[in-house]
Protein backbone atom coordinates (compact mmCIF):
# COMPACT_ATOMS: atom_id res chain seq x y z
CA UNK A 1 0.00 0.00 0.00
CA UNK A 2 1.18 3.81 -0.68
CA UNK A 3 -0.57 6.40 0.23
CA UNK A 4 0.55 10.14 0.10
CA UNK A 5 -0.89 13.20 2.14
CA UNK A 6 1.28 16.65 1.38
CA UNK A 7 4.16 16.32 4.25
CA UNK A 8 3.73 12.88 4.77
CA UNK A 9 4.36 9.00 2.73
CA UNK A 10 3.17 6.24 4.33
CA UNK A 11 4.58 2.71 2.61
CA UNK A 12 2.94 -0.86 3.69
CA UNK A 13 5.26 -3.83 2.95
CA UNK A 14 3.71 -7.32 4.68
CA UNK A 15 3.71 -6.51 8.24
CA UNK A 16 6.23 -3.35 7.92
CA UNK A 17 5.32 -0.01 7.45
CA UNK A 18 7.44 2.97 6.84
CA UNK A 19 6.50 6.74 7.21
CA UNK A 20 8.39 8.69 5.39
CA UNK A 21 8.03 12.88 6.21
CA UNK A 22 8.70 15.76 3.80
CA UNK A 23 12.14 18.01 4.45
CA UNK A 24 9.95 21.05 4.13
CA UNK A 25 6.45 20.47 5.81
CA UNK A 26 6.66 22.10 9.53
CA UNK A 27 6.24 20.27 12.62
CA UNK A 28 2.35 21.12 13.08
CA UNK A 29 1.27 20.35 9.53
CA UNK A 30 3.12 16.82 9.89
CA UNK A 31 1.87 15.74 13.44
CA UNK A 32 -1.67 17.34 11.58
CA UNK A 33 -1.23 14.71 8.73
CA UNK A 34 -0.07 12.18 10.93
CA UNK A 35 -3.41 12.38 12.99
CA UNK A 36 -5.35 12.68 10.27
CA UNK A 37 -4.19 9.62 8.68
CA UNK A 38 -4.68 7.10 11.05
CA UNK A 39 -7.91 8.34 11.90
CA UNK A 40 -8.86 7.45 7.75
CA UNK A 41 -6.85 4.31 8.01
CA UNK A 42 -7.13 2.99 11.13
CA UNK A 43 -8.05 -0.53 9.77
CA UNK A 44 -4.68 -1.18 7.76
CA UNK A 45 -2.61 -1.08 11.37
CA UNK A 46 -3.85 -4.35 12.57
CA UNK A 47 -0.26 -5.78 13.06
CA UNK A 48 3.24 -4.96 11.80
CA UNK A 49 5.82 -2.58 13.05
CA UNK A 50 6.51 1.05 12.00
CA UNK A 51 9.57 2.69 11.30
CA UNK A 52 10.00 6.64 10.69
CA UNK A 53 12.11 7.91 7.97
CA UNK A 54 12.72 11.38 9.14
CA UNK A 55 14.41 12.17 5.42
CA UNK A 56 17.48 15.01 5.89
CA UNK A 57 15.51 16.99 8.40
CA UNK A 58 16.79 17.81 11.74
CA UNK A 59 14.16 16.87 14.44
CA UNK A 60 14.13 18.22 17.96
CA UNK A 61 14.46 14.86 20.73
CA UNK A 62 11.13 16.13 21.80
CA UNK A 63 9.23 16.30 18.02
CA UNK A 64 10.85 12.88 17.70
CA UNK A 65 8.89 11.89 20.61
CA UNK A 66 5.63 14.04 19.95
CA UNK A 67 5.26 11.94 16.20
CA UNK A 68 6.20 8.89 17.60
CA UNK A 69 3.77 9.10 20.92
CA UNK A 70 0.86 10.43 18.56
CA UNK A 71 1.64 7.02 15.84
CA UNK A 72 1.76 4.67 18.86
CA UNK A 73 -1.72 5.80 20.56
CA UNK A 74 -3.70 6.29 17.22
CA UNK A 75 -2.37 2.98 15.36
CA UNK A 76 -2.32 0.61 18.42
CA UNK A 77 1.36 -0.34 17.02
CA UNK A 78 4.63 0.62 17.99
CA UNK A 79 7.71 2.13 16.32
CA UNK A 80 10.55 -0.11 16.05
CA UNK A 81 12.91 2.41 14.89
CA UNK A 82 14.01 5.83 13.33
CA UNK A 83 15.96 6.22 9.92
CA UNK A 84 17.29 9.10 8.42
CA UNK A 85 18.64 9.86 4.33
CA UNK A 86 21.41 11.84 5.66
CA UNK A 87 24.26 10.79 7.92
CA UNK A 88 23.60 13.63 10.30
CA UNK A 89 20.32 12.23 11.96
CA UNK A 90 17.20 13.39 14.15
CA UNK A 91 19.03 16.61 16.05
CA UNK A 92 19.16 20.10 14.82
CA UNK A 93 23.01 21.36 17.04
CA UNK A 94 21.23 24.70 16.25
CA UNK A 95 18.33 24.09 18.70
CA UNK A 96 20.31 21.81 21.26
CA UNK A 97 23.70 21.70 22.32
CA UNK A 98 23.63 18.87 24.86
CA UNK A 99 25.56 16.61 24.15
CA UNK A 100 23.53 13.49 26.42
CA UNK A 101 20.74 14.24 24.22
CA UNK A 102 22.51 13.65 20.81
CA UNK A 103 23.73 10.69 22.22
CA UNK A 104 20.19 9.59 23.13
CA UNK A 105 18.32 10.16 19.81
CA UNK A 106 21.46 8.23 18.08
CA UNK A 107 21.01 6.04 20.20
CA UNK A 108 17.58 5.47 18.73
CA UNK A 109 18.69 5.83 15.27
CA UNK A 110 19.29 2.57 13.42
CA UNK A 111 21.03 2.18 10.32
CA UNK A 112 18.72 0.80 7.74
CA UNK A 113 21.77 -1.46 7.00
CA UNK A 114 21.86 -3.30 9.89
CA UNK A 115 20.04 -6.77 8.97
CA UNK A 116 22.42 -7.20 5.81
CA UNK A 117 25.05 -8.48 7.25
CA UNK A 118 25.24 -11.90 7.36
CA UNK A 119 27.35 -13.68 10.14
CA UNK A 120 30.50 -15.69 8.86
CA UNK A 121 31.67 -18.18 11.54
CA UNK A 122 33.72 -20.88 11.94
CA UNK A 123 33.82 -22.30 14.81
CA UNK A 124 35.64 -24.87 16.06
CA UNK A 125 33.33 -25.58 19.59
CA UNK A 126 30.19 -24.98 17.31
CA UNK A 127 30.05 -28.41 15.30
CA UNK A 128 31.25 -31.81 17.51
CA UNK A 129 31.14 -35.35 16.27
CA UNK A 130 28.89 -36.37 18.55
CA UNK A 131 27.08 -33.19 20.19
CA UNK A 132 24.13 -31.16 19.21
CA UNK A 133 26.00 -27.79 17.82
CA UNK A 134 23.75 -24.81 18.57
CA UNK A 135 25.46 -21.49 18.41
CA UNK A 136 24.42 -18.91 21.14
CA UNK A 137 21.28 -20.31 22.33
CA UNK A 138 20.36 -16.93 23.65
CA UNK A 139 20.35 -15.14 20.75
CA UNK A 140 17.89 -16.14 18.61
CA UNK A 141 18.80 -15.12 14.55
CA UNK A 142 15.96 -13.73 13.05
CA UNK A 143 15.46 -16.40 10.42
CA UNK A 144 16.83 -15.69 6.86
CA UNK A 145 19.62 -13.30 8.55
CA UNK A 146 22.30 -14.97 10.36
CA UNK A 147 24.02 -17.76 8.84
CA UNK A 148 27.32 -20.05 9.64
CA UNK A 149 29.67 -21.11 7.17
CA UNK A 150 31.05 -24.60 7.25
CA UNK A 151 34.50 -25.14 5.13
CA UNK A 152 35.19 -28.18 6.13
CA UNK A 153 33.41 -31.95 5.01
CA UNK A 154 29.98 -32.32 7.26
CA UNK A 155 31.46 -35.80 7.97
CA UNK A 156 28.57 -39.39 8.62
CA UNK A 157 27.23 -38.67 12.51
CA UNK A 158 28.00 -35.15 12.08
CA UNK A 159 24.95 -33.10 13.25
CA UNK A 160 24.51 -29.39 12.75
CA UNK A 161 21.73 -27.50 14.38
CA UNK A 162 21.69 -23.80 13.36
CA UNK A 163 18.66 -21.14 13.75
CA UNK A 164 19.87 -19.33 10.53
CA UNK A 165 21.00 -20.38 7.16
CA UNK A 166 23.99 -22.51 7.18
CA UNK A 167 26.19 -22.79 3.76
CA UNK A 168 28.91 -25.74 3.59
CA UNK A 169 31.79 -25.07 1.08
CA UNK A 170 32.08 -28.28 0.66
CA UNK A 171 30.76 -32.52 0.72
CA UNK A 172 27.98 -33.30 2.71
CA UNK A 173 28.50 -37.11 3.56
CA UNK A 174 26.08 -39.85 3.73
CA UNK A 175 25.16 -40.08 7.76
CA UNK A 176 25.41 -36.59 8.26
CA UNK A 177 22.76 -34.37 9.79
CA UNK A 178 22.24 -30.73 9.48
CA UNK A 179 19.13 -28.71 10.49
CA UNK A 180 18.69 -25.13 10.01
CA UNK A 181 15.87 -22.45 10.91
CA UNK A 182 16.67 -20.35 7.16
CA UNK A 183 18.24 -21.97 3.73
CA UNK A 184 21.12 -24.71 3.26
CA UNK A 185 23.11 -24.20 0.61
CA UNK A 186 25.71 -26.61 -0.20
CA UNK A 187 28.80 -25.95 -2.58
CA UNK A 188 29.58 -29.59 -2.70
CA UNK A 189 27.94 -32.88 -3.04
CA UNK A 190 24.63 -33.39 -1.06
CA UNK A 191 24.71 -36.70 0.27
CA UNK A 192 23.75 -36.64 3.52
CA UNK A 193 20.47 -35.39 5.09
CA UNK A 194 19.32 -32.14 5.23
CA UNK A 195 16.20 -30.08 6.91
CA UNK A 196 15.90 -26.61 6.15
CA UNK A 197 13.72 -24.17 7.47
CA UNK A 198 13.00 -25.95 10.20
CA UNK A 199 11.07 -26.16 12.38
CA UNK A 200 8.06 -24.40 10.51
CA UNK A 201 9.54 -21.94 7.59
CA UNK A 202 8.01 -22.86 4.27
CA UNK A 203 9.95 -20.11 2.60
CA UNK A 204 13.48 -22.18 3.19
CA UNK A 205 15.24 -23.94 0.11
CA UNK A 206 18.39 -26.09 -0.27
CA UNK A 207 20.68 -25.52 -2.56
CA UNK A 208 23.34 -28.39 -3.82
CA UNK A 209 26.03 -28.10 -6.29
CA UNK A 210 25.02 -31.82 -7.06
CA UNK A 211 21.87 -33.51 -4.92
CA UNK A 212 22.73 -36.61 -4.05
CA UNK A 213 19.83 -37.63 -1.58
CA UNK A 214 16.55 -39.17 -1.93
CA UNK A 215 15.46 -37.67 1.54
CA UNK A 216 15.29 -33.92 1.76
CA UNK A 217 12.98 -32.09 4.25
CA UNK A 218 11.64 -28.23 4.13
CA UNK A 219 9.78 -26.69 7.29
CA UNK A 220 7.38 -29.95 8.23
CA UNK A 221 7.32 -32.11 4.85
CA UNK A 222 9.58 -34.54 4.06
CA UNK A 223 10.51 -35.30 0.32
CA UNK A 224 11.62 -38.46 -0.86
CA UNK A 225 12.86 -39.70 -4.45
CA UNK A 226 13.25 -42.68 -5.94
CA UNK A 227 16.13 -41.74 -8.40
CA UNK A 228 19.46 -43.41 -8.89
CA UNK A 229 21.91 -41.24 -7.80
CA UNK A 230 24.86 -43.96 -7.84
CA UNK A 231 26.39 -42.82 -10.50
CA UNK A 232 26.61 -38.97 -10.90
CA UNK A 233 27.63 -36.75 -13.18
CA UNK A 234 30.32 -34.74 -11.04
CA UNK A 235 32.18 -33.74 -14.48
CA UNK A 236 29.34 -31.57 -15.45
CA UNK A 237 27.17 -31.11 -12.22
CA UNK A 238 23.50 -29.70 -12.28
CA UNK A 239 22.79 -27.84 -9.36
CA UNK A 240 19.74 -28.18 -7.96
CA UNK A 241 17.12 -26.42 -5.78
CA UNK A 242 14.77 -27.78 -3.63
CA UNK A 243 11.68 -25.52 -2.37
CA UNK A 244 7.87 -26.03 -1.25
CA UNK A 245 5.35 -25.85 -4.01
CA UNK A 246 1.63 -27.03 -3.03
CA UNK A 247 2.96 -28.66 0.17
CA UNK A 248 5.40 -30.72 -1.43
CA UNK A 249 9.28 -30.59 -1.81
CA UNK A 250 10.14 -30.07 -5.79
CA UNK A 251 13.61 -30.36 -6.98
CA UNK A 252 14.38 -28.09 -10.22
CA UNK A 253 17.89 -27.50 -12.00
CA UNK A 254 18.77 -24.28 -10.35
CA UNK A 255 20.35 -21.51 -12.75
CA UNK A 256 21.33 -18.74 -10.42
CA UNK A 257 18.18 -16.59 -10.80
CA UNK A 258 16.69 -17.29 -7.51
CA UNK A 259 12.96 -15.76 -7.97
CA UNK A 260 13.00 -17.87 -11.59
CA UNK A 261 12.88 -21.70 -10.17
CA UNK A 262 9.55 -23.31 -11.02
CA UNK A 263 8.58 -26.96 -12.23
CA UNK A 264 10.85 -29.40 -11.21
CA UNK A 265 10.13 -32.79 -10.17
CA UNK A 266 8.58 -34.06 -6.49
CA UNK A 267 9.65 -35.27 -3.87
CA UNK A 268 6.78 -37.37 -2.78
CA UNK A 269 6.02 -37.35 0.91
CA UNK B 1 64.68 -39.28 21.99
CA UNK B 2 60.77 -38.08 21.54
CA UNK B 3 58.79 -40.41 19.63
CA UNK B 4 55.83 -40.31 18.08
CA UNK B 5 52.49 -41.94 18.67
CA UNK B 6 50.12 -43.20 15.71
CA UNK B 7 47.06 -45.04 16.58
CA UNK B 8 45.81 -47.08 13.86
CA UNK B 9 41.70 -47.62 13.31
CA UNK B 10 39.25 -47.93 11.18
CA UNK B 11 35.15 -47.64 13.04
CA UNK B 12 34.53 -50.93 11.36
CA UNK B 13 35.71 -54.10 12.20
CA UNK B 14 37.81 -57.03 9.94
CA UNK B 15 39.18 -54.30 7.72
CA UNK B 16 42.67 -55.46 8.68
CA UNK B 17 44.17 -52.90 11.91
CA UNK B 18 45.91 -55.57 13.44
CA UNK B 19 47.38 -56.52 10.28
CA UNK B 20 48.46 -53.20 9.70
CA UNK B 21 50.20 -52.69 13.28
CA UNK B 22 51.61 -55.64 13.11
CA UNK B 23 53.45 -55.16 9.40
CA UNK B 24 53.77 -51.13 9.88
CA UNK B 25 55.83 -51.50 13.05
CA UNK B 26 57.82 -54.63 11.81
CA UNK B 27 58.54 -52.55 8.39
CA UNK B 28 59.56 -49.85 10.69
CA UNK B 29 61.38 -52.16 12.49
CA UNK B 30 63.09 -53.52 10.01
CA UNK B 31 64.19 -49.77 8.23
CA UNK B 32 66.10 -49.46 12.18
CA UNK B 33 64.06 -47.83 14.42
CA UNK B 34 63.08 -48.57 17.70
CA UNK B 35 59.18 -49.70 17.81
CA UNK B 36 56.50 -50.60 20.57
CA UNK B 37 53.05 -51.62 19.20
CA UNK B 38 49.94 -51.31 22.05
CA UNK B 39 47.32 -53.86 21.45
CA UNK B 40 44.23 -51.78 23.18
CA UNK B 41 41.82 -53.98 21.98
CA UNK B 42 41.34 -55.53 25.42
CA UNK B 43 39.16 -58.70 26.10
CA UNK B 44 39.95 -59.69 22.46
CA UNK B 45 43.44 -60.00 21.59
CA UNK B 46 45.36 -60.62 18.41
CA UNK B 47 48.31 -58.71 18.19
CA UNK B 48 50.28 -61.10 19.78
CA UNK B 49 49.26 -63.84 17.51
CA UNK B 50 49.70 -61.86 14.21
CA UNK B 51 53.13 -61.26 15.79
CA UNK B 52 53.33 -64.79 16.72
CA UNK B 53 54.03 -64.28 20.37
CA UNK B 54 51.14 -65.26 22.18
CA UNK B 55 53.35 -68.13 23.80
CA UNK B 56 55.25 -65.10 25.44
CA UNK B 57 52.91 -63.25 27.11
CA UNK B 58 53.35 -63.25 31.13
CA UNK B 59 52.20 -59.21 31.75
CA UNK B 60 50.25 -57.30 29.80
CA UNK B 61 48.70 -53.62 29.40
CA UNK B 62 46.58 -53.72 32.37
CA UNK B 63 49.01 -55.11 34.34
CA UNK B 64 51.56 -51.88 33.67
CA UNK B 65 48.93 -49.55 33.93
CA UNK B 66 47.64 -51.14 37.23
CA UNK B 67 51.34 -50.66 38.02
CA UNK B 68 51.90 -54.45 38.86
CA UNK B 69 54.89 -54.13 36.62
CA UNK B 70 57.40 -52.18 34.77
CA UNK B 71 56.71 -51.42 31.31
CA UNK B 72 59.86 -53.30 30.19
CA UNK B 73 58.55 -56.08 31.89
CA UNK B 74 55.35 -56.22 29.85
CA UNK B 75 57.48 -55.62 26.09
CA UNK B 76 57.64 -58.74 24.57
CA UNK B 77 60.68 -58.54 21.75
CA UNK B 78 59.95 -59.47 18.01
CA UNK B 79 60.81 -63.29 17.22
CA UNK B 80 63.28 -61.68 14.60
CA UNK B 81 65.26 -59.71 17.48
CA UNK B 82 64.46 -56.15 15.54
CA UNK B 83 64.16 -53.54 18.31
CA UNK B 84 60.22 -54.15 18.23
CA UNK B 85 58.34 -54.93 21.14
CA UNK B 86 54.58 -55.74 21.63
CA UNK B 87 52.59 -54.86 24.72
CA UNK B 88 49.77 -57.38 24.70
CA UNK B 89 46.25 -56.45 26.01
CA UNK B 90 44.92 -58.78 28.43
CA UNK B 91 42.40 -61.25 27.47
CA UNK B 92 40.11 -61.32 30.72
CA UNK B 93 38.89 -57.89 31.17
CA UNK B 94 37.20 -55.18 29.56
CA UNK B 95 37.72 -51.96 28.02
CA UNK B 96 36.89 -49.69 31.10
CA UNK B 97 39.34 -51.19 33.34
CA UNK B 98 42.11 -48.57 31.49
CA UNK B 99 41.54 -44.87 31.01
CA UNK B 100 42.70 -42.74 28.95
CA UNK B 101 44.77 -40.80 30.63
CA UNK B 102 46.50 -43.48 32.22
CA UNK B 103 47.01 -44.64 28.44
CA UNK B 104 48.28 -41.27 27.44
CA UNK B 105 50.95 -41.36 30.41
CA UNK B 106 52.32 -44.71 29.46
CA UNK B 107 52.29 -43.35 25.40
CA UNK B 108 54.74 -39.90 26.39
CA UNK B 109 56.51 -41.91 28.78
CA UNK B 110 57.56 -44.54 26.04
CA UNK B 111 58.10 -41.96 23.84
CA UNK B 112 61.16 -41.01 25.93
CA UNK B 113 63.03 -44.40 24.99
CA UNK B 114 61.31 -45.32 21.59
CA UNK B 115 60.78 -43.46 18.43
CA UNK B 116 57.44 -44.77 17.18
CA UNK B 117 54.80 -46.33 19.71
CA UNK B 118 51.89 -48.02 17.23
CA UNK B 119 48.51 -47.95 19.06
CA UNK B 120 45.94 -50.97 17.68
CA UNK B 121 42.72 -49.20 18.09
CA UNK B 122 39.52 -51.75 18.81
CA UNK B 123 36.41 -51.72 16.33
CA UNK B 124 33.77 -49.75 17.38
CA UNK B 125 33.87 -46.05 18.50
CA UNK B 126 32.79 -46.59 22.27
CA UNK B 127 35.55 -46.15 25.33
CA UNK B 128 38.15 -48.65 23.48
CA UNK B 129 38.14 -46.09 20.49
CA UNK B 130 38.14 -43.22 22.66
CA UNK B 131 40.64 -44.50 24.63
CA UNK B 132 42.75 -45.15 21.89
CA UNK B 133 42.84 -42.01 20.10
CA UNK B 134 43.41 -39.66 23.10
CA UNK B 135 46.96 -41.13 23.84
CA UNK B 136 47.65 -40.61 20.07
CA UNK B 137 48.97 -37.81 18.43
CA UNK B 138 48.51 -38.78 14.57
CA UNK B 139 46.40 -41.55 13.49
CA UNK B 140 45.83 -43.93 10.38
CA UNK B 141 42.51 -44.75 9.05
CA UNK B 142 42.59 -48.11 7.41
CA UNK B 143 39.20 -49.03 5.40
CA UNK B 144 38.63 -51.53 2.57
CA UNK B 145 36.48 -50.75 -0.62
CA UNK B 146 33.46 -50.76 0.41
CA UNK B 147 30.50 -49.03 0.72
CA UNK B 148 30.45 -49.32 4.54
CA UNK B 149 33.56 -49.51 5.47
CA UNK B 150 34.15 -46.03 3.69
CA UNK B 151 31.32 -44.85 5.60
CA UNK B 152 32.64 -46.27 9.28
CA UNK B 153 35.90 -44.62 8.23
CA UNK B 154 33.68 -40.82 7.50
CA UNK B 155 32.33 -41.11 10.78
CA UNK B 156 35.97 -42.14 12.59
CA UNK B 157 37.88 -39.25 10.64
CA UNK B 158 34.73 -37.11 11.98
CA UNK B 159 35.75 -38.15 15.66
CA UNK B 160 39.04 -37.77 15.32
CA UNK B 161 38.96 -34.42 14.27
CA UNK B 162 36.69 -33.70 17.51
CA UNK B 163 39.64 -35.52 19.61
CA UNK B 164 42.13 -32.98 17.73
CA UNK B 165 43.37 -35.12 15.42
CA UNK B 166 43.44 -33.19 12.27
CA UNK B 167 45.56 -35.05 9.69
CA UNK B 168 44.76 -38.67 9.58
CA UNK B 169 45.88 -40.61 6.70
CA UNK B 170 44.55 -43.10 4.82
CA UNK B 171 44.93 -46.54 4.38
CA UNK B 172 42.99 -48.44 1.18
CA UNK B 173 43.39 -52.12 1.91
CA UNK B 174 42.44 -55.62 0.07
CA UNK B 175 42.08 -53.80 -3.60
CA UNK B 176 40.76 -56.06 -5.87
CA UNK B 177 43.14 -54.60 -9.13
CA UNK B 178 40.52 -56.71 -11.63
CA UNK B 179 37.30 -55.51 -9.62
CA UNK B 180 38.55 -51.99 -10.44
CA UNK B 181 39.94 -52.52 -13.25
CA UNK B 182 36.25 -53.62 -14.61
CA UNK B 183 34.69 -50.85 -12.64
CA UNK B 184 33.03 -53.59 -10.08
CA UNK B 185 34.58 -51.61 -7.26
CA UNK B 186 35.07 -47.95 -5.28
CA UNK B 187 38.49 -47.04 -6.77
CA UNK B 188 40.69 -44.60 -4.85
CA UNK B 189 39.38 -41.59 -6.16
CA UNK B 190 35.80 -42.00 -5.61
CA UNK B 191 37.29 -43.26 -1.82
CA UNK B 192 39.48 -39.93 -1.68
CA UNK B 193 36.34 -38.21 -2.93
CA UNK B 194 34.39 -38.92 0.05
CA UNK B 195 36.75 -38.88 2.89
CA UNK B 196 38.60 -35.63 1.67
CA UNK B 197 42.13 -36.87 3.58
CA UNK B 198 45.59 -37.79 2.07
CA UNK B 199 46.59 -41.47 1.23
CA UNK B 200 49.19 -43.01 2.48
CA UNK B 201 48.84 -46.57 1.13
CA UNK B 202 47.14 -48.84 -1.15
CA UNK B 203 47.15 -52.57 -0.50
CA UNK B 204 46.33 -55.09 -2.69
CA UNK B 205 44.34 -58.35 -1.97
CA UNK B 206 46.86 -60.89 -1.04
CA UNK B 207 46.68 -64.65 -0.01
CA UNK B 208 50.11 -64.71 1.35
CA UNK B 209 48.48 -62.26 4.08
CA UNK B 210 46.61 -64.86 5.48
CA UNK B 211 49.36 -67.59 5.63
CA UNK B 212 51.55 -65.41 6.87
CA UNK B 213 49.18 -64.23 9.73
CA UNK B 214 48.65 -68.05 10.63
CA UNK B 215 52.25 -68.45 11.10
CA UNK B 216 52.89 -65.09 12.86
CA UNK B 217 55.19 -63.92 10.76
CA UNK B 218 54.09 -60.19 9.39
CA UNK B 219 54.16 -60.12 5.42
CA UNK B 220 56.21 -57.59 5.34
CA UNK B 221 59.15 -59.31 5.72
CA UNK B 222 58.77 -60.71 1.98
CA UNK B 223 59.65 -57.92 -0.01
CA UNK B 224 58.29 -60.25 -2.79
CA UNK B 225 54.85 -60.54 -1.66
CA UNK B 226 52.65 -57.40 -3.87
CA UNK B 227 50.86 -56.81 0.18
CA UNK B 228 54.75 -56.86 2.05
CA UNK B 229 55.64 -54.50 -0.40
CA UNK B 230 53.25 -52.48 -0.34
CA UNK B 231 53.22 -52.15 3.70
CA UNK B 232 57.13 -52.31 3.45
CA UNK B 233 56.65 -48.69 1.09
CA UNK B 234 53.94 -47.06 4.10
CA UNK B 235 56.52 -47.57 6.84
CA UNK B 236 58.58 -45.66 4.27
CA UNK B 237 56.35 -42.88 3.86
CA UNK B 238 55.15 -42.77 7.70
CA UNK B 239 59.52 -42.89 8.65
CA UNK B 240 59.23 -39.52 5.79
CA UNK B 241 60.45 -40.75 2.46
CA UNK B 242 58.89 -39.34 -0.16
CA UNK B 243 57.68 -42.78 -2.34
CA UNK B 244 55.16 -42.34 -4.44
CA UNK B 245 51.92 -44.00 -4.31
CA UNK B 246 51.60 -46.98 -6.66
CA UNK B 247 48.07 -47.87 -7.87
CA UNK B 248 47.86 -52.12 -7.28
CA UNK B 249 48.07 -54.14 -10.42
CA UNK B 250 46.06 -56.73 -11.95
CA UNK B 251 47.91 -59.73 -12.58
CA UNK B 252 49.93 -60.33 -16.35
CA UNK B 253 48.10 -62.61 -19.25
CA UNK B 254 50.92 -64.53 -18.36
CA UNK B 255 50.56 -65.55 -14.78
CA UNK B 256 47.09 -66.12 -14.94
CA UNK B 257 47.91 -68.57 -17.22
CA UNK B 258 50.32 -69.90 -15.07
CA UNK B 259 47.51 -69.86 -11.98
CA UNK B 260 45.42 -71.68 -14.43
CA UNK B 261 48.19 -74.79 -14.51
CA UNK B 262 48.77 -74.49 -11.14
CA UNK B 263 52.69 -72.94 -11.60
CA UNK B 264 51.43 -69.50 -9.85
CA UNK B 265 54.81 -68.56 -8.64
CA UNK B 266 53.80 -64.87 -9.23
CA UNK B 267 53.67 -62.02 -6.40
CA UNK B 268 49.48 -61.80 -7.04
CA UNK B 269 46.54 -64.01 -6.39
CA UNK B 270 43.28 -62.81 -5.53
CA UNK B 271 40.93 -64.73 -3.55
Amino acid sequence: MVSQQNSLQVIGRGTQITFTINDMSPIKTVLLDVEQYLEHNSSWFLEGSISINVGKRMFRKDELRQIKNLITIKSGLTVSKFTATSTQVGLDPQKTKDPAELELVNQQYQPEADHSEANQREDPNSRSGESEATLDPEVEPVKGVESLLIKTPCRSGELINYPGNVIVMADVNPGAQIYAGGDIMVYGRLRGFCHAGSPNNPEAVITALSLETNILSIASINGTSVEDHSKPNLARPTPKIAFLKRGSVFVAPYIGRFSSYDGGTIYDR
Amino acid sequence: MTGKTIVITSGKGGVGKTTTTANIGTGLALRGHKVVIIDTDIGLRNLDVVMGLENRIVFDLVDVIEERCEPSKAMIRDKHKLDLFLIPAPQTRDKDCISSEQLSELCRQLEEDYEYIIIDCPAGIETGFKNAINAAEEAIIVTTPEVSAVRDADRVIGLLDAAGIKQPRLIINRIHPDLVAKGDMLDKDDIVDILAIDIIGLVPIDDKVITSTNQGVPVVHNKNSASGAAFNRIAGRIDGEDIPIQEPQSASFLKKIKAFVGINKGEYSHA
